[in-house]
C-alpha cells in the first residue's frame, strides 16, 4: 500500500510539473497578424492559382495575394483596382482599358498589359480547365490585345455591355506572364497586398506577410495575415471567444446566439447573398402545370421562414435570382406577395388537386449551404396547410451537386450572389450549363439577349426587370430566401467590412491592437 | 508475415474496387460543378484515368511494391509529399494520446479493483460510463469549453505546424489527446476493472496474500499479468483507431492529421491518397495485433506451443 500511495503521490507531482511548464509557455508570438478563419476547407485541392478555386478557402487565400483588373461591390458595381479606367465604343464590342502605371509584382516584376493579356487568354485555353472558362465564353483569344504597356483591348463578335462586371469574375486575378500552375506552386508571384511564406497545403495556418511595395498608399494596414480553415462550427465559435483568431468570415446561423451579447465581439452583415432555390422543371408533371408552380409559391410565409431558417439574418426572394431588395429588381420587398394559403388551395383545384387527391411531390435536397434542410423542412409544413403532401428525400452533401442537382424534378439548390446580366443566364437561359428548372423559352433568351446589346442603362435596366418577372410569374424556381453573410470580428481590430460574395474577403484595412 | 502481406494484398485490392464502384466523378469533384465538359475530359486524361481499371491496379501495385505509391489525382503531388506530413502529425498525436492513456487505465482500473464495491470503485464507474455515453465530439466540445474559453490554459486549435518547441507541440495537441485518451479509456478501465477483480478472487492470488508478500508486489507482479491480456487486444485496436479513425476530434481541434485526409481523398475519389492512408492503416492494425500477441504469449506462458 505505502508503494502505491508514493507512486500516486509522484504522478501527481509530475502532472503538476508539467502543468505549469505547459501554462507557463501559454503566451503566443503572433505579433500583430490578424489572424482569420474561413468555413471551408479544400482539404489537398488547395492550391495558389487562381484559375480554379473549389472553395473558399482557395478564394480567401489568392485574394490576399492577387488583384484584379476592377472590384465588385456588395451590390456588384465595379470600381478600379489594376485597371484606372475603361471605356467601350458605341455598341460595346470594344473595351479599352487603362492600366496603372505604379504597380509592381512581389518579384520586383513591372505590372503591364502582357501580364493582363496572358491571365484573360490561360483563363479561357481549354488545356488550362478553368472554371471560368464558360462565363468568359464571349472572349476569344485573337481579340484580346495589349496596343502598348499599360493598354489592354478586349474585342468581342458581339457587342457585350456589361463587360467590365463578367469579367471581373472571381477566377480573373492577374497572374505574371508566363505563369502555369506549376510555376505558381514553386514560386507564387502577384501584385496583392499580402505575400505568401512558405506556402504549404496541409499548413494549418496559412502565414502571409506585407507586401511592403504595395500600390495602394498606406496599404495594408496589418503587418501579417494568418489564414486558418476550421470547418466545426463550435471549434470556430471558441476560438473567436478564447481569442486565437480575429475574424471569422462566416459564422454558422445556430451558433449566433453565443456571440450576440459578447463584449469582445463584433457582428458584421452583408448580403443579400447566397440565393437559396428549391428548383422544379417545368416539362415535367405536375410542374408542368403553371398553376401547380403558381401555388407552390404561394403557400410559402417568407417572413417566416426567414426567421426559422435563418434566424432573420437574411431576406426575403421574389422567386428570381435577382433578390427584391437589389436597385435591379423587378418590385421592390414590399410588394413581393405574403403566403396565400386559399388561393394556392384554388389554383391546385384547378389543375385537379383536392383534399381526395391531394398532389404529392418529392423534394431532394441535403445540407449543400447552410440551412437547406431546414428551409425544406419549413417548405413541408407550410405546403401542407394547403394539402400538399411533400416527401422530402435528404442525402450527404457531399452528393448532392454531383448526383442529385440537375437529376431530379423537383431538387434543392443555391447559387452565390451574381451581377444580373449572368446571375438570369447561369441557369435560365436556353443553352445554360446548368438548365436546373428546364426552362427553355425563346421569347426568355431574346430579352436576355437585347439587355446584352443595350447601351443605355435604363432601357437595360428594363430589359432585366421584364426578364425577372416572367421567371418570378412562370418560372420553375422557388427562391424564398438570400441570406446575410454573418461575420464575427473580435473588438481589438477594426477595419473589416464583410462583402455579399462569399469568394472575396478584403483584408486591407484590417488592423489590430492587442 | 506472409499472412500479412496477403491481408495488405487484398485490403489494396478491395479498396480501389470500391473507389471504381462508387458513384460520382472525380474530374467533377476536383475541377467543381461550374466546370465544362472539356475540362473534365482534359483532366481525366492528363491523369491516367481513361485507361482501364484493372490496368491502372497493376500499375499501381506494380509502383507501391517498389516504394512509389503514385501521385495524388486531385493536385499531382507524390503521395509521399502528401500523405507523410500527415501522418507525422497523427503520429505525435497518438503517441501523446497514448502516453495518457496507458497510465490513466492502469492507474484508475487498479484503484476501482482495489477498493471493489467501494466509494473510489463507485466514482471510477460513474465516470466512466459517463464518458462511455458521450461521443467523443462532445468531450471534446466540453474540454475545448473548460480549458480554453474558462480558463485560457490550452489553444483550441491543435496547431502542429506552428509549434516550434517541444512544449509549444505538448501544448496545442493536450486537449486532443486527453479526448481521445478519455474515449479509449473508458471501454479499457471497465475490461481491466473486471478482470482484475477476477483476478484477485482467485486461489494463487490469496495463497500470495497468505504468504504475506507486500500488496504492490501482488497486483503489479502476480495479479496484473494475468489479468491484462483481454485488455491488450483492445488497447492495439486503440492503436490503429488512433492512426485513422479520429476525424471527429481532428475536425472538432482543426487538426491536420490522416483522418481528415482519408476522409477528403474519399470525398473526391483519389484513389491513389485512399490506397496509401488505408494501408498504412491497415499495417499499424496488423503491427498492432502482433504486438499484442506477443505480448500476450510472453505474459502468459499457457499460450506458447512447442
Amino acid at each position: 500500500m505505502q508503494h502505491v500511495r508514493i507512486a500516486l503521490r509522484l504522478s501527481v507531482l509530475f502532472l503538476l510539473i508539467v502543468g505549469v511548464g505547459v501554462i507557463s509557455n501559454a503566451q503566443d508570438s503572433t505579433g500583430d497578424c490578424v489572424r482569420l478563419a474561413g468555413v471551408e476547407s479544400s482539404g489537398e485541392k488547395l492550391n495558389l492559382d487562381p484559375i480554379n478555386q473549389p472553395s473558399t478557402e482557395n478564394s480567401i487565400v489568392v485574394g490576399l495575394m492577387y488583384n484584379r483588373l476592377m472590384d465588385l461591390s456588395s451590390t456588384f458595381e465595379v470600381s478600379p483596382e489594376l485597371a484606372e479606367s475603361w471605356s467601350s465604343n458605341a455598341d460595346g464590342s470594344e473595351w479599352t482599358f487603362k492600366l496603372r502605371h505604379d504597380v509592381k509584382f512581389h518579384d520586383g516584376k513591372d505590372f503591364t498589359s502582357k501580364d493582363v493579356v496572358y491571365t484573360y487568354k490561360r483563363l479561357i485555353d481549354p488545356a488550362t480547365g478553368s472554371e471560368a472558362a464558360a462565363t468568359l465564353a464571349f472572349l476569344n483569344s485573337d481579340g484580346i490585345t495589349a496596343p502598348d504597356d499599360y493598354t489592354v483591348v478586349f474585342k468581342t463578335d458581339k457587342p457585350v455591355v456589361e463587360l467590365p462586371v463578367l469579367i471581373t469574375n472571381k477566377n480573373t486575378f492577374i497572374v505574371a506572364d508566363g505563369a502555369t500552375s506549376e510555376s505558381i506552386a514553386t514560386a507564387p508571384n502577384g501584385t496583392g497586398p499580402f505575400i505568401p511564406q512558405d506556402f504549404s497545403v496541409a499548413d494549418q495556418p496559412h502565414v502571409f506577410a506585407k507586401n511592403a511595395n504595395y500600390w495602394e498608399a498606406g496599404l495594408p494596414k496589418a503587418n501579417c495575415v494568418e489564414f486558418f480553415a476550421i470547418q466545426e462550427a463550435t471549434t470556430l465559435n471558441a476560438s473567436l471567444l478564447a481569442g486565437e483568431i480575429d475574424i471569422a468570415q462566416q459564422v454558422s446561423y445556430a451558433t449566433l446566439p453565443t456571440l450576440q451579447n459578447n463584449p469582445d465581439i463584433q457582428l458584421a452583415t452583408a448580403g443579400p447573398a447566397t440565393q437559396m432555390t428549391m428548383a422544379m422543371w417545368v416539362d415535367t408533371p405536375p410542374f408542368d402545370n403553371p398553376n401547380v408552380r403558381k401555388a407552390l409559391k404561394m403557400v410559402i410565409d417568407r417572413k417566416a421562414m426567414l426567421d426559422t431558417v435563418l434566424l432573420g439574418y437574411g431576406y426575403i426572394g421574389d422567386d428570381n435570382p435577382v433578390p427584391p431588395q437589389s436597385p435591379y429588381a423587378w418590385r421592390p420587398e414590399d410588394q413581393v406577395p405574403g403566403q396565400d394559403i386559399e388561393g394556392a388551395i384554388a389554383l391546385l383545384a384547378e389543375a385537379g388537386y383536392g383534399p381526395d387527391n391531394p398532389l404529392k411531390i418529392d423534394l431532394y435536397t441535403a445540407e449543400y449551404i447552410p440551412g437547406a434542410v431546414s428551409m425544406a423542412e419549413v417548405f413541408k409544413d407550410q405546403a401542407a396547410e394547403a394539402g400538399v403532401e411533400v416527401n422530402l428525400i435528404i442525402g450527404p452533401a457531399s452528393d448532392h451537386w454531383d448526383n442529385v442537382w440537375l437529376k431530379y424534378p423537383f431538387v434543392g439548390s443555391g447559387w452565390n450572389a451574381r451581377h444580373p446580366g449572368e446571375g438570369l443566364a447561369i441557369a435560365h437561359r436556353s443553352n445554360a450549363a446548368y438548365p436546373e428548372t428546364h426552362w427553355y423559352r425563346d421569347d426568355f433568351d431574346k430579352i436576355l439577349d437585347s439587355a446584352n446589346t443595350e447601351s443605355d442603362p435604363a432601357k437595360r435596366l428594363a430589359l432585366y426587370q421584364k426578364a425577372e418577372q416572367l421567371i418570378t410569374e412562370e418560372g420553375g424556381s422557388i427562391i424564398p430566401l438570400f441570406q446575410q453573410i454573418v461575420s464575427a470580428v473580435r473588438s481589438e481590430c477594426s477595419g473589416y467590412e464583410p462583402r455579399a460574395q462569399l469568394y472575396r474577403v478584403d483584408v486591407r484595412n484590417v488592423s489590430c491592437n492587442r | 508475415m506472409v499472412l500479412a502481406f496477403v491481408t495488405l494484398l487484398i485490403v489494396s485490392a478491395f479498396i480501389f474496387w470500391t473507389t471504381e464502384v462508387l458513384p460520382g466523378d472525380i474530374a467533377a469533384r476536383v475541377l467543381g460543378r461550374e466546370s465544362t465538359q472539356e475540362a473534365r475530359a482534359a483532366f481525366r486524361e492528363s491523369r491516367g484515368l481513361n485507361r482501364p481499371a484493372l490496368e491502372r491496379y497493376v500499375s499501381w501495385l506494380a509502383g507501391a511494391v517498389r516504394g512509389d505509391f503514385g501521385s495524388s489525382l486531385v493536385n499531382d503531388r507524390p503521395i509521399s509529399d502528401v500523405v507523410l506530413p500527415r501522418m507525422n502529425n497523427t503520429i505525435t498525436l497518438a503517441i501523446y494520446a497514448f502516453a495518457i492513456y496507458v497510465p490513466l487505465t492502469f492507474l484508475l482500473s487498479i484503484l476501482a479493483a482495489l477498493y471493489h464495491d467501494r466509494l473510489p470503485d463507485t466514482i471510477v464507474s460513474v465516470f466512466n460510463l459517463i464518458g462511455l455515453s458521450m461521443p467523443e465530439f462532445v468531450i471534446g466540445t466540453l474540454l475545448i469549453y473548460v480549458f480554453s474559453v474558462s480558463l485560457g490554459i490550452f489553444p483550441v486549435m491543435a496547431q502542429i505546424q506552428r509549434a516550434k518547441t517541444f512544449s509549444d507541440v505538448i501544448r496545442n495537441t493536450t486537449l486532443p489527446a486527453m479526448t481521445l485518451a478519455i474515449v479509449m479509456a473508458v471501454y479499457s478501465i471497465r475490461m481491466l476493472r473486471d478482470s482484475l477483480i477476477e483476478v484477485l478472487d482467485s486461489e494463487y492470488v490469496r495463497m500470495c496474500v497468505l504468504k504475506g508478500l507486500p500488496r504492490t508486489r501482488i497486483i503489479l507482479f502476480h495479479a496484473l499479468p494475468n489479468a491484462i491480456v483481454p485488455a491488450l487486444n483492445t488497447m492495439a485496436l486503440n492503436l490503429a483507431y488512433l492512426i485513422g479513425g479520429v476525424v471527429v476530434v481532428e475536425q472538432v481541434f482543426a487538426f491536420q492529421g490522416l483522418g481528415t485526409l482519408l476522409v477528403d481523398s474519399v470525398a473526391v475519389r483519389d484513389s491513389p491518397t485512399i490506397e496509401a492512408v488505408a494501408l498504412i492503416v491497415s499495417a499499424i492494425y496488423i503491427a498492432a495485433n502482433l504486438f499484442a500477441d506477443v505480448m500476450a504469449i510472453t505474459l502468459n506462458p499457457r499460450l506458447r506451443r512447442g
